[in-house]
């Protein structure tokens, strides 16, 4: 059974590559409406954390307090900015909160952290880890964060280029690694998550994670010397999804385990932009660049 | 041939020469025990009794550590607070410590009252003169008493000072936790106006020098920018939540005392000395503390003038008058007031007998607040110290706003800690899983963990000996390069099986084609981490640094020897 539904996806790969281009045609499609949407409703292309605009994150380890009762309490009782709670958890089990709110002022501070030891009882300052963001600060964070973004894009881009000194599937190979980003992204802004400096360093590590696995079938495909160029696509696939299943395996396991909010949002990127980048090395990539070398062989 | 297995065998031995180094930087001391010394305060007991503060580029382990005190072993920091906390006054302690004996005799706390009565007390101070010798004139110092009365006052005990050592836990490696990891405080600082290169380096000495008599010496300052052009001065502070220091890093610190609009000395090169013993520094014996509403207490401590500065003061006050106050004391018409970065913190009435002379020695005085009178004692001496170290260390070139602080709680670290290993050792079983799921064979399975074992060892050794924090970043980075190197070992592993399968390939050009893939990966993730290196204040840095130096010692170090043991193995 599960022998046969295999062979029907080879069977569907091999043969209808062309059309399994649908796939990540749509999912491109879908990022561009998810993002321009949010963009039209909140006028923000994505919700950013108070590392990127200002504010303050009170994180108290080792308790755990009901959400969003505290939540509401904070609101309704701190009027100068809004404030979130978020838990930290490891595997499903509370170990502590964390509350945000867009105040900078050292005496907004004290009076936040006195409303939070009404919930909690008396905190000592060893109790707890304050960080503070000035809104100039976060704001430049945010440009800084977007001019990296596109600088590793652009040096990644040169280093295919150069490598492999053919330009068509090296365009492939960016493309492939645009359109991961593209999504992965765009998951994120569906999710409502928001984004920090930490998820933005992910971003960077996506740029140069995804990137393998094209590396890996582009070199396969372009130097292998045997079989066709299916064939070689498929030794590739073979070794891609190993890697591609051990990096998942490793990232999810961070990403349950983890009480870390930096290394939790490192994690999910990655997650996310693992399972795009199955889709959009194996059937973006793999298809345009087998298109691209057929139709060249045939014109020969 | 055999010239080619050397080749191979060179490989395996830049391994084994990497593990060894990495272990000589890394230099676990797992036996390592007692209290480690972070900072010792100045003029307190302990430093009294010459322990000093461990300079800032001691390697963790080469840190003085107490082992003893009073011959009773300490094995952490626990056992150091139960043999020191609630100790009486004047009672002698012998501490023992990695590097010697020292003899630490406990102080009292007191509390000054300011009775009514009046007494007579007797300063000598020291004044300049002109003299005119064999027809030139001459400044010359002279020492002249004065007699003055003041009120009386009590002195009562009301409990011990602390012996002025703050400790951590011993350190068993040279690996250096992040502020993340062991709690401490992190301000970034941006200056109003753009500095110098050697605009910034003084003012990063003196901040130095500020947070070192402030009794803090396990500090990091250094300047960072970002990829805008912004200049940013990042102070990490380990251990301890210090708040306070805030202030003190970010006042200017622009001193000036002022007749009218003259100015008669600023801080720093005015200044030759500041007391900071309790003979001439402290809570002022003829103020005290009171209570309007708010507890509140008065300090004061001598300076010394430079000679040019008290001559200037001699000239400024000549032509003023004299004021005789209905209380019976004459003062000086003008008042000689103290700015502290533009702002009047006091003004102090000019002694009638001062008039034309060189005063070089002047009390600075001020005061503190608090709810309660421990509370209002402490502030009150916290002030004092603040304005002394601006004093001693002078102005800062350039005003600098706090832009952003971090206090990161001891406790979330040692969490931290414990979750990192959690997560690293479930990390690893997860891969393993797959790995034996996508080979079902474990022989591939072994090598593929044990580099990578290897690797993070290597790497920990690489941070150790560059005194590269490993903080929350860096643990991301040490993962996102592990994950690297577990994909490349599955790459090398897999080009290696597809031979077994076809014998087509020489061995040399399936190593060949699998380092062209991975040589090609490296340099993408490479240069996809090189604008963290400048980005924000370069708060990633320390992530994109130790992913490049995980990605690196694997593409040049570990992978070549793995493709050596795959050899080995699949030629079996």
């Amino acid at each position: 059974m599960l022998g046969r539904a295999k062979t029907r996806l080879l069977q569907m790969y091999e043969k209808d590559y062309r059309k399994l281009l649908v796939i990540p045609f749509l999912l491109i499609v879908l990022s561009f409406l998810v993002i321009g949407l949010n963009y039209y409703n909140t006028g923000e292309f994505f919700r950013k954390d108070v590392s990127l605009k200002g504010g303050v994150t009170i994180t108290i380890p080792g308790r755990a307090v009901d959400v969003e009762s505290l939540e509401d309490s904070l609101s309704s009782n701190f009027l100068k900015s809004d404030v979130s709670v978020r838990a930290i958890s490891q595997a499903g089990r509370q170990t502590g909160f964390i509350v945000d709110s867009g105040i900078e002022k050292d005496e907004d501070v004290d009076e936040l952290v006195s409303l939070i030891e009404q919930k909690t009882g008396v905190l000592s300052k060893d109790d707890y880890s304050v960080r503070v963001i000035g809104s100039t600060l976060g704001a430049s964070f945010f440009r800084e964060a977007m001019m990296a973004v596109l600088i590793a894009f652009a040096l990644m881009a040169a280093v295919v280029l150069i490598y492999f000194r053919n330009f068509v599937p090296s365009l492939f190979v960016i493309w492939a690694v645009f359109a991961d980003i593209l999504c992965t992204f765009a998951t994120l802004v569906f999710l409502g998550e928001s984004f920090s400096s930490a998820s933005i360093a992910a971003m960077l590590l996506l740029i140069g994670f995804s990137v393998d696995t094209d590396i890996l079938l582009t070199a396969r495909v372009l130097k292998g010397k045997e079989g066709t160029v299916f064939e070689r696509t498929l030794g590739a696939m073979g070794t891609g999804l190993t890697v591609a299943g051990a990096a998942l395996a490793a990232v999810l396991a961070g990403f349950i385990f983890t009480q870390s909010e930096t290394i939790r949002q490192i994690m999910l990127v990655l997650a996310i932009g693992l399972v795009f980048d199955i889709i959009h090395t194996w059937i973006t990539n793999a298809g345009v660049l087998r298109w691209y070398l057929e139709s060249k062989a045939r014109q020969q | 041939m055999k010239l080619k297995q050397l080749f191979w065998n060179f490989r395996t031995l830049v391994l084994v020469a990497a593990i060894i180094i990495a272990l000589v930087a890394i230099n676990p001391r797992p036996w390592n025990d007692g209290a480690a010394i972070r900072n010792v305060l100045h003029n307190s007991s302990a430093a009294m009794a010459g322990i000093a503060s461990p300079g800032p580029n001691i390697a963790p382990v080469d840190r003085e550590r107490i082992v003893a005190v009073n011959n009773i072993p300490v094995r952490n920091i626990a056992g150091y607070y139960d043999l020191t906390s609630g100790l009486q006054p004047n009672v002698s302690l012998t501490i023992k410590t990695t590097r010697g004996l020292y003899k630490v005799t406990t102080r009292p706390v007191y509390l000054v009252t300011v009775l009514p009565e009046l007494e007579n007390i007797t300063v000598s101070e020291t004044v300049l003169k002109n003299v005119t010798i064999n027809g030139t004139a001459n400044v010359v110092e002279e020492t002249i008493n004065i007699t003055r009365a003041v009120n009386k006052t009590r002195q009562t005990v009301i409990g011990t000072e602390d012996i002025g050592i703050s400790v951590f836990e011993a350190p068993k490696s040279n690996i250096r936790l992040g502020l993340e990891l062991q709690g401490g405080t992190r301000v970034l600082l941006q200056p109003e106006k753009r500095l110098a290169k050697e605009d910034m380096v003084f003012l990063i000495d003196n901040m130095n020098q500020r947070l070192n008599l402030f009794g803090l010496s396990d500090v990091a300052i250094r300047e960072a920018a970002d990829l805008s052009g912004n200049q940013y001065i990042v102070v990490e502070i380990a251990g301890v939540n210090e708040d306070e220091v805030k202030e003190l890093l970010a006042k200017q610190g622009k001193f000036e005392a002022k007749i009218g609009n003259d100015t008669v000395f600023v801080g720093g090169k005015d200044i030759t000395y500041v007391c900071r013993s309790a003979s001439c520094a402290g809570i002022d014996p003829q103020r005290g503390c009171g209570n309007d509403g708010q507890y509140f207490c008065g300090f004061r401590f001598s300076i010394s003038l430079t000679p040019e500065a008290g001559a200037r003061q001699a000239e400024l006050t000549s032509n003023l008058q004299v004021v005789r106050q209905p209380s019976g004391e004459s003062y000086l018409e003008k008042t000689l007031d103290l700015y502290l970065d533009d702002q009047l913190v006091d003004t102090l009435n000019i002694g009638a007998e001062l008039k034309g002379s060189a005063v070089t020695d002047i009390s600075i005085s001020g005061s503190g607040t608090g709810n309660t009178q421990s509370e209002a004692v402490s502030s009150t001496l916290q002030n004092m110290k603040r304005l002394q170290t601006i004093l001693i260390t002078g102005s800062l070139p350039v005003k600098l706003n706090v832009i952003s602080t971090d206090s990161i709680s001891p406790l979330l670290g040692q969490q931290f800690i414990q979750n990192a290993f959690l997560m690293g050792v479930l990390s690893i079983i997860a891969v393993i899983i797959v790995l034996l799921l996508a080979y079902r064979n474990p022989v591939i399975a072994v090598p593929i963990l044990v580099t990578s074992l290897v690797e993070i060892f290597i790497m920990l050794g690489v941070a150790a000996m560059i005194r590269q924090n490993i903080d929350l970043a860096a643990i991301a980075g040490i993962i996102a390069a592990v994950g690297t190197g577990v994909n490349d070992q599955i790459i090398i592993t897999d080009e290696a099986m597809r031979g077994e399968q076809r014998q087509a390939h020489s061995w040399k050009d399936k190593i060949k084609n699998a380092f062209f893939i991975i040589m090609g990966a490296y340099l993408t993730l490479l240069v996809a981490m090189i604008p963290l290196l400048f980005a924000g204040a370069g708060l990633l840095k320390g992530f994109a640094l130790v992913t490049i130096i995980g990605i690196s010692v694997g593409v040049f170090i570990t992978r070549p020897a793995y493709a050596k043991m795959i050899e080995v193995l699949t030629k079996q």
